[in-house]
């Protein structure tokens, strides 16, 4: 298959779940009254509030679900680009994975 | 107040979609005139970029115009560039963003307006065969190749009946205005295609389809690393960003399908003057 509709139905599937999740997070937040405003759980204490059931915490977590997202279309590259021998663009996709994660982690 | 987010992601992505902006544009101004901070604004802005770009780009790579290896190459210094960006954002005066903002928002307007000049046509056509050859091409890796030779590659052009194809040229020029196209999303929270675009297309000598469609790809990818570092700073409110992202992609698809029916000249004047007084207004709200 090639990299383009590799890459589109990656994004296709990953987006759709991204974007149901968040409309269900949302309603979830509006029908049991809390409070969209609140400010963002930082990650490092995000996995504690997941397993409390903190909505707010789901929400967070489907909204990078959904920003990495890009993140993943290049891991895919990447991969592909292993597969197939092409260091070139093997190279490119590692380093602007490398940028990517660097700066979820350490942004 | 829920509600009137719902209402300005749409708007933005609504508009954005029509005037062919990222919504960024409109969004950022928006949300600041009801009271958000400017960073939170930026934040949440980002945020609907990425969503407004994903949704994009699954319809431009069904049309085989996104050229993913160009956009990977470019991507190397937009990313730094946003990430770069997206930390100066937090040391430089607040009102310097809002001059910044009007400064883009000008030359915005100019190529919307201007769009039938900024856009060129393809300039190179290599022949077809070339880009069958681009195969046989050593799997290699050399860093001059990487930065100054970039393989053919060519897409079929529904209206012309016709393959395209091209090569892009000057790429370590193209690498240098991305870097400074990634801080400008970093900084202000906007996709940056508004610069990407004729870069690609005058300096890059890439077809403007395909230039539109591999910018759309790379806006998605600068502003998910902008997004990482406003929201590990703590002003990504996850619900208002949520409501915003959903509204913004909702309303991009809207606009998509109702564009051709809209006076697109017409649309452009006047949405250049309200984008304008909104990046305006920026100024003095901050």
């Amino acid at each position: 298959m090639q990299l383009h509709e590799l890459i589109r139905r990656l994004l296709i599937v990953w987006v759709g779940t991204a974007m149901l999740l968040l409309l269900v997070s949302i309603l979830v937040v509006w029908f049991t009254g809390g409070n969209l405003h609140d400010p963002a759980i930082p990650i490092s204490d995000l996995w504690g509030n997941l397993a409390n059931g903190n909505a707010q915490a789901w929400m967070t977590l489907v909204l990078i679900l959904l920003l990495i997202a890009p993140a993943a279309t290049v891991f895919v590259a990447f991969i592909q680009s292993l597969i197939t021998e092409k260091r070139r663009e093997a190279v490119t996709a590692m380093i602007v994975l490398g940028i990517l994660l660097s700066s979820l982690w350490l942004g | 107040m829920d509600l009137l987010l719902v209402v300005i992601g749409l708007s933005a992505g609504f508009f954005g979609a029509l005037l062919g902006l990222g919504g960024g544009m409109i969004l950022l101004p928006l949300m600041v005139l009801i009271g958000f901070p400017i960073h939170e604004a930026i934040g949440t802005s980002i945020v609907a970029v990425v969503a407004t770009s994903v949704v994009g780009a699954i319809v431009y790579l069904q049309t085989g115009m996104t050229n993913v290896r160009i956009a990977l190459t470019l991507q190397v210094l937009t990313t730094l560039g946003a990430v770069s960006g997206s930390y100066i954002a937090f040391v430089v005066e607040e009102r310097l963003l809002a001059y910044l903002f009007f400064a883009v928002a000008l030359f915005t307007v100019y190529a919307m307006t201007k769009r039938e000049t900024v856009m060129l046509p393809p300039t190179v056509a290599a022949d077809e065969s070339a880009a069958e050859r681009e195969d046989a091409v050593s799997p290699g890796f050399s860093w001059r190749e990487w930065a100054f030779a970039q393989p053919v590659d060519r897409y079929w052009d529904e209206r012309e009946q016709q393959w395209v194809t091209y090569q892009a040229r000057r790429v370590p020029g193209g690498l240098v205005v991305s870097y400074f196209a990634g801080m400008l999303s970093g900084l202000l929270g906007i996709g940056g295609g508004a610069v990407q675009v004729p870069v690609m297309n005058l300096v890059m000598g890439i077809p403007t389809k395909a230039a539109v469609a591999t910018s759309n790809y790379m806006v998605g990818i600068t502003a998910s690393a902008s997004a990482f570092v406003y929201f590990n700073q703590g002003v990504v409110r996850p619900g208002v960003a949520a409501i915003v992202a959903l509204g913004v992609a909702c309303g991009a698809q809207l606009g998509a399908r109702l564009v051709k029916r809209m006076p697109a000249p017409l649309l452009r004047k006047i949405f250049a003057v309200v984008i304008l007084l909104m990046a305006g207004s920026l100024i003095f709200r901050v």
